[in-house]
């Protein structure tokens, strides 16, 4: 086996901490809507569907959906791949 | 080298995709929790997880994400060596790796697409919810708007009674079948369920990281669950609930309609009878009011109930969804093993316990009940004790039929409506079209120059009258028409030819129809008693082209007499106005109760195995009002007349306009029909066959003294079997026994 030229290695790290870093924004926004969910009281006798569904889907939905983790990390991973 | 890091990199990605997959699905499970709670309390499910252990599950299924996402992120962080490979790569190598590249990033957009499309599922499934609750709440709100209308309308209705002279009130509301309606809500419902939710996704059983020869691939079809839930779960209990109002409402329109009959008759009963008419009119409209009132008063609200059962319904549709949706995604198997299997077999084995047992009870009963029947009849045992008689008596008519037979007082319209008198308005002519259309057919014939004549044959009572009046009103209004009757019996062909010259008419050659009713008083079962039929039979013979003949007679006479005579080969027509069936008995009795403007309540049969238990269970019990008709029926034997007396004796005038039928029990005739001699049933055969008789008549009959017939006759008279013959000398079978005693001849073979 032979050493890598170094500057052909400082580009393998920079293009592997970018990959890592998408990876961590992603799942940081989406642990940061998790733990929102979990920190919210929980209703022990919910009522009719219209007085929660807001709150506890529609809305987190939506964060969900402006989040983007799940496409982030594959639009990341596509990246990686494309550079290669 | 590149290549070889992302391959060897590649599976920690995908670890990493699967978990952040199952960390964005994890967002909808706090709402999914109380979704299904909400719906299992609305749809009235008891028990159930508690969702705040759930809850509890969700969150420590997160912090088991989250540990697992940092150790890949970790491992990921981990600088891997950088060396370059001593051997330059091939091309068929450096494809195939390529390949294995491709196929790794397309397995984790799949994965990424099942995720995505479950969270989208689970949004459009909540705007499908939402949408058709909507929808619900309309067709909800059109009953409700249908009811002001009647509301409206019954007031109006109620303002014109109390004050006959101000405009008549037009109908305006026109009812919704629960049919129409739910046909509405279910096209509306599919029409959204089509728009909002998706036909088919594709959804994963395992978060499987990378690509391998089990496909973890599984597709749902939401909307096709979903319509089938609404169809199967919501639609029946919507329907039941609407069916509910459209009774409610159709009884309300119902009764504005007698209403409006109730008036019209008052106005002709007031014209046609003057004062007397008047009084009964005055009575019959008091009642109409009466009747709207309470109507309107208890016309129901459906509104909060529709609702209530509407959500309900709902609510157990849309956890059906949930569940089917689940058992998609997870595969039967599993999803038996989550849904709690073991469960489901202790409880099996616990129901299939009790079934033995109840089972096992009932042999042991039925056992002991056989064998001491047995051992009772072979005389080892002796039978169950007997209770002495210490006084017999002699059964009365009214006893075996638990019933007053002495007419109570009713109100003055119902007296007037069931009077015991033959129908002479077509309007309450009821189930006989066919007759009416052979006397169409007769008229026809009689009209063509051919022999045309009728013989009329019924039992008594069972409207032959009725039908000869509305004949003549419809039929014959333009023609030469003379009724003849007999007011007392003639047998001798002298008396028949003065008759026939007298009532008839005959000496003067014409076209006419002539009607002859109650020929069985026409005779006499006796040496000579035959004259009189045979000088009328020759009569009808020699001038049927000029004269129509229709001659009425009852069942029994004619049975004797076309056996004596061939009395059939005499006439080009017979007509039998016998029994009609019991919805005709039934249409002939409420629509003259209707006239009345008073409310029917039917008591409940004392038996209460003819409304409860088994039969309910099963569906088949029969509401108060059914029984009443059904054992009316079979009593009066198709009978008007029977049936008009019995209904009469069987009502109860009430507070407000109401009117209480009391259930007519099916009569234990069998000690009164078991001690009659045989002399008395050759008695109640000979009544039925002469239709009625004197005591004179009765002892040229049997050959006896007049005195000894006297006696036969009262002492049946004593047990209600016959009573005097109202408008005619002699005894007559009375309506009420009319049933009993046909049924005491059957069994001797007598009729």
């Amino acid at each position: 086996m032979n050493a890598l030229p170094p500057e052909v290695a400082e580009q393998i790290h920079d293009a592997q901490a970018r990959l890592l870093g998408e990876f961590q924004a992603a799942w940081q926004d989406l642990d940061g809507l998790l733990a929102d969910l979990a920190a919210r009281p929980f209703p022990p006798v919910p009522g009719r569907l219209e007085e929660y569904a807001h709150d506890w889907l529609v809305a987190p939905l939506e964060t969900l959906r402006r989040a983007r983790p799940l496409e982030r990390v594959l639009e990341a991973i596509e990246a990686q791949n494309r550079w290669r | 080298m590149l290549r070889t890091l992302e391959l060897k990199a590649g599976a920690r990605y995908g670890q990493l995709v699967a978990l952040v997959a199952q960390a964005a699905l994890e967002v909808l499970t706090p709402g999914q929790l109380l979704r299904r709670s909400a719906q299992r309390r609305a749809a009235g499910i008891n028990g159930g997880p508690d969702p705040r252990f759930a809850h509890a599950a969700w969150a420590a299924r997160i912090a088991g994400l989250r540990l697992a996402v940092n150790q890949v992120l970790q491992k990921l962080a981990a600088s891997p060596p950088l060396r370059l490979s001593r051997r330059p790569s091939q091309a068929a190598r450096s494809e195939r790796l390529e390949d294995r590249l491709r196929k790794r990033l397309a397995w984790w957009r799949r994965l990424a697409e099942a995720a995505s499309g479950a969270l989208a599922l689970e949004k459009s499934l909540w705007f499908a919810a939402a949408e058709i609750h909507r929808l619900t709440e309309a067709a909800v709100e059109r009953v409700a708007e249908e009811r002001r209308q009647l509301l409206e309308e019954m007031q109006a209705l109620i303002a014109w009674l109390e004050q006959p002279t101000s405009p008549p009130v037009v109908r305006h509301t026109g009812l919704l079948s629960a049919e129409e309606r739910i046909t509405t809500w279910r096209q509306e419902s599919e029409a959204a369920t089509r728009r909002l939710v998706p036909g088919q996704i594709e959804t994963v059983t395992r978060w499987q990281a990378m690509p391998g020869w089990r496909a973890p691939w599984r597709l749902l079809r939401p909307q096709r669950v979903l319509l089938q839930a609404l169809d199967e779960i919501a639609r029946p209990g919507l329907l039941a609930v609407f069916r509910e109002a459209e009774a409610a409402h159709r009884a309300a329109v119902h009764d504005m309609e007698r209403v409006r009959q109730v008036m019209a008759f008052s106005h002709e009963l007031t014209e046609r009878e003057g004062e007397s008419g008047r009084e009964a009119a005055r009575e019959a409209l008091a009642n109409a009011v009466l009747l709207l009132r309470h109507r309107r008063a208890s016309l129901p609200e459906l509104r909060d109930r529709l609702t209530e059962e509407g959500t309900r319904w709902l609510a157990v549709a849309w956890y059906k969804v949930q569940l089917e949706l689940e058992r998609d995604r997870l595969g039967l198997l599993r999803y038996v093993a989550r849904a709690g299997f073991r469960h489901a077999v202790l409880s099996g084995r616990q129901k299939l316990a009790a079934g033995v047992k109840a089972l096992a009870r009932l042999t042991i009963a039925g056992w002991r009940r056989l064998t001491g029947y047995l051992l009772a009849r072979i005389g080892w045992e002796g039978g169950p004790p007997r209770r002495p008689v210490h006084v017999q008596r002699r059964e009365v008519l009214g006893e075996a039929l638990g019933l007053d037979l002495e007419p109570r007082g009713l109100p003055l319209i119902y007296q007037r409506l069931f009077r015991p008198q033959p129908v002479e308005d077509p309007r309450f002519l009821v189930g006989r079209e066919a007759e009416m259309a052979a006397m169409a057919e007769l008229r026809r014939r009689w009209d063509a120059g051919r022999p045309a004549s009728a013989l009329l044959v019924g039992e008594r009572g069972s409207g032959k009258t009725s039908l000869l009046n509305c004949a003549l009103a419809r039929v014959f209004p333009d023609v030469e028409v003379v009724r003849a009757e007999f007011h007392k019996r003639i047998w001798t062909a002298d008396q028949m030819q003065s008759f026939l010259r007298e009532q008839a008419g005959l000496e003067r050659a014409r076209r006419a129809v002539i009607i002859i009713e109650e020929l069985e008083r026409a005779w006499l079962r006796a040496i000579g008693g035959y004259e009189a039929l045979r000088v009328l039979l020759g009569q009808i013979v020699l001038t049927s082209r000029e004269v129509l003949w229709i001659v009425a007679m009852n069942q029994a006479a004619f049975r004797l007499l076309n056996a004596a005579l061939g009395l059939e080969g005499y006439f080009s027509h017979r007509i039998n106005a016998g029994a009609v069936e019991q919805s005709h008995l039934q249409e002939a009795i409420l629509m003259r109760h209707n006239l009345t403007g008073l409310r029917l309540h039917y008591l409940p049969p004392r038996d209460a195995r003819a409304t409860s238990g088994l039969r309910r269970k099963l569906g088949l019990h029969l509401s108060p009002e059914q029984i009443f008709f059904q054992a009316l029926y079979r009593e009066s034997e198709g009978l008007f007349r029977s049936a008009f007396e019995l209904w009469l004796k069987h009502i109860e005038p009430g507070q407000e306009g109401v009117v209480y039928v009391r259930p007519l029990e099916a009569p234990r005739y069998e000690s009164l029909l078991a001690d009659l001699s045989l002399e008395e049933l050759l008695t109640l055969q000979a009544l039925l066959q002469h239709g009625s008789l004197t005591a004179e008549e009765h002892a040229l009959v049997f050959g006896i003294e007049p005195a000894t017939s006297l006696d036969r006759l009262e002492i049946l008279e004593d047990r209600e079997l016959i009573e005097p013959d109202p408008g005619r000398p002699g005894f007559r079978v009375r309506p009420e026994a009319a049933r009993a005693v046909r049924v005491a001849l059957h069994r001797r073979n007598l009729l």
